[in-house]
């Protein structure tokens, strides 16, 4: 007899709870098989399909069949053109899209993808970045006459390759080195027209924010995953200025507190899970913090507006950070 | 004076690792040790702060502030201007913070 779940109406950043949850009742389940009853889900952003994506590669090294009853059309054409169930051979639900027309949703998708190797993060944080840019409507690539300024495509371009490859970094850096040598970290990424905004969502299963910050003073006293992620935000946080990681390893941790700048600067919002504890910040500063089931690994949301997204520069940004000062000794040239 | 355009190790304009710029700098390294100057062509490279702190941060606390003498950083935009003065005045600050230590 298999187990049976019941699907929340929504899969998102905002009702991770839910989702987290259900994934709880069966966490401890081998060898064996799960029914859920979709009936209810209408929605899934790319947070979720990222949460999702991770917990089917669970299920399945756990060697777990789920059946996923009675998905919506529209949901399913949905998690199928986002390549949520690919490589997801446990995975079982009835394929019903040759009976519906595929809708156009070009300028919108953003397949998910799984990124395993640190190698790889360079190029696909650009191919990512090109990909959404080129296909979101309205972005103008025409270029300057005197080719001096970057056109405002370039411009959205530039922002989203520099934020995916440092959290990219980040996601896959962290856990190699705490011994989470299969950590990988999975990005998608949509495009909602009517509210003009881009939603991005990198999720990775490693060692999360607390592990990542044990040691760190800033969390003397206050060993939680909410006060993790509060320190991650800040400014030159490095987990990596300890002399046993070596003088390569060392960093500066700016790469988030830059990343989730540029989204706020973006008249969007962006939020931390990890561990027990997610943290939603909105411009003017609002953090909104919850307790959730525990997540192993750390995800990131952004949001950015797309019309406001060209506009924001990360020089502004890095500038307005209280420890940023002008080096005169650094020799510029044209 | 040594030439090292960066664009040749982008994806796009895409400068994102350290891993990209372990071999960079060792070309760097290279020839300070040669006694040259080293030219970093930023022009049309869209760097992360991870990669030009591997790339010149990590110079910065090995060889101290006297190595700046003999890099030049050529055709920066001003984002890439912010992020060296960010990484570059980080890096000095944590060796002040060792010297003091010390």
């Amino acid at each position: 007899m298999p187990h049976t779940l019941r699907a929340p109406v929504r899969i998102t950043f905002d009702e991770l709870q839910k989702f987290l949850a259900l994934r709880d009742e069966v966490h401890d389940l081998f060898d064996t098989k799960i029914e859920c009853d979709c009936s209810a889900l209408t929605h899934v952003d790319p947070f979720g399909l990222c949460v999702l994506k991770h917990w089917f590669n669970d299920l399945e090294e756990r060697n777990v069949v789920l059946r996923l009853r009675d998905l919506r059309l529209p949901i399913e054409l949905y998690m199928r053109r986002m390549d949520l169930f690919e490589d997801c051979e446990l995975v079982l639900l009835d394929d019903r899209t040759g009976s519906y027309r595929r809708r156009d949703m070009k300028g919108q998708l953003i397949e998910l993808q799984s990124i395993h190797d640190q190698d790889a993060i360079q190029t696909a944080a650009n191919e990512i970045a090109s990909t959404i840019v080129h296909d979101l409507p309205g972005l103008d690539f025409s270029a300057d006459p005197d080719e001096m300024t970057p056109s405002e495509g370039e411009r959205a371009e530039e922002t989203l390759a520099y934020v995916f490859a440092e959290i990219l970094l980040n996601a896959l850096s962290h856990g190699r080195r705490r011994n989470y040598k299969h950590a990988y970290a999975n990005i998608a990424a949509r495009f909602y027209p009517r509210e003009n905004l881009l939603e991005v969502a990198i999720v990775d299963n490693g060692c999360g924010l607390l592990e990542t910050l044990l040691t760190h003073p800033k969390l003397e006293g206050e060993l939680t995953d909410s006060k993790a992620i509060e320190i991650a935000l800040l400014p030159r946080v490095s987990c990596n200025r300890a002399a046993e990681l070596g003088l390569d390893n060392t960093n500066q941790g700016i790469g988030l507190t830059v990343s989730t700048r540029l989204a706020l600067a973006a008249d969007g919002r962006c939020g931390v899970v990890s561990g027990d504890s997610v943290h939603s910040l909105m411009p003017g500063g609002l953090v909104e913090k919850a307790v959730i089931p525990y997540w192993q690994g750390t995800g990131i949301f952004l949001q950015f507006n797309k019309g406001v997204l060209p506009k924001v520069r990360k020089a502004d940004i890095i500038q307005a950070l209280p420890e940023f000062r002008t080096v005169r000794k650094i020799r510029f040239d044209a | 004076m040594k030439s090292i355009v960066l664009s040749e190790f982008a994806a796009g304009r895409l400068l994102g690792t350290r891993e990209v710029a372990l071999p960079i700098r060792d070309q760097v390294t290279a020839a300070l040790d040669a006694g040259e100057t080293v030219a970093l062509h930023f022009a049309g490279t869209n760097p992360t702060q991870s990669f030009v702190d591997e790339l010149v941060g990590v110079l910065v606390l090995e060889r101290g502030e006297s190595v700046l003498d003999h890099l030049v950083m050529k055709g920066c935009n001003e984002d890439t201007k912010a992020i060296l003065h960010f990484v570059v005045g980080d890096r000095l600050d944590q060796l002040a913070e060792r010297t003091a230590l010390a």
